[in-house]
């Protein structure tokens, strides 16, 4: 029973990204197609972040499984390598982005656009990008 | 060499490295991998809420406003 109703949900998402990805770009119902899961994440995400309110006791339970649980030591420094790589990633895409022509000096979006004009492609990078955003609503 | 090799260089050599530098984070216990980066992100209210509008700028991006028609 639970197989079967991941497997229509699996298929409903399919479709629904098969058919969000066919409008032209631009257009409208393009606009309300990819608006539709965008804003319904946003709101869930919005439901999901409130903050919660904790009775006094279990505030005080959260403190003591805090203490007796101390998250891992990361490396600081490894933090700021990926500062530097993503920094640097962003940095040599505005160089590129205020540059032309854009045969020139493509950005990642531009070379993005050869892939994402084959329909499939399109719909699994659509599929992605919901998955992300439901991750991100769930953090 | 024209601009356009030196740009696919520049986009080659950075993604290599963040491509090398995630696959030793799932190795290396003390080295966060991207979602370790998120999830530091994600701890304050404010953290989630760029996370999230930045997912609904790449989305917008990519298929709204995305110029693959012309390919």
């Amino acid at each position: 029973m639970r197989w079967s109703l991941t497997a229509l949900a699996a298929g409903a998402a399919v479709a629904y990204a098969w058919w969000a990805t066919s409008f032209l770009p631009f257009s409208w119902p393009d606009r309300i197609a990819v608006g539709i899961p965008g804003l319904a994440i946003v709101a869930l995400a919005g439901f999901r972040y409130r903050r919660p309110r904790l009775t006094l006791q279990a505030w005080f339970a959260d403190i003591r499984f805090q203490l007796r649980h101390p998250p891992p030591r990361r490396s600081t420094g490894a933090i700021w390598v990926w500062g530097a790589l993503l920094g640097a990633l962003v940095v040599w895409e505005l160089i590129e982005f205020f540059q032309s022509p854009r045969r020139a000096h493509p950005t990642l979006s531009s070379m993005s656009e050869a892939l994402l004009a084959f329909h499939p492609i399109r719909m699994a990078v659509f599929l992605l990008w919901v998955a992300l955003g439901v991750d991100f609503m769930r953090r | 060499m024209d601009s356009h090799t030196i740009t696919l260089i520049g986009y080659a050599t950075l993604l290599s490295a963040v491509t090398l530098y995630e696959l030793a984070a799932l190795r290396l216990a003390s080295v966060p991998t991207l979602g370790d980066l998120a999830a530091v992100l994600a701890r304050s209210r404010a953290g989630r809420w760029f996370l999230l509008f930045g997912w609904l700028w790449l989305g917008w991006h990519l298929f709204v406003r995305g110029g693959w028609l012309a390919h």
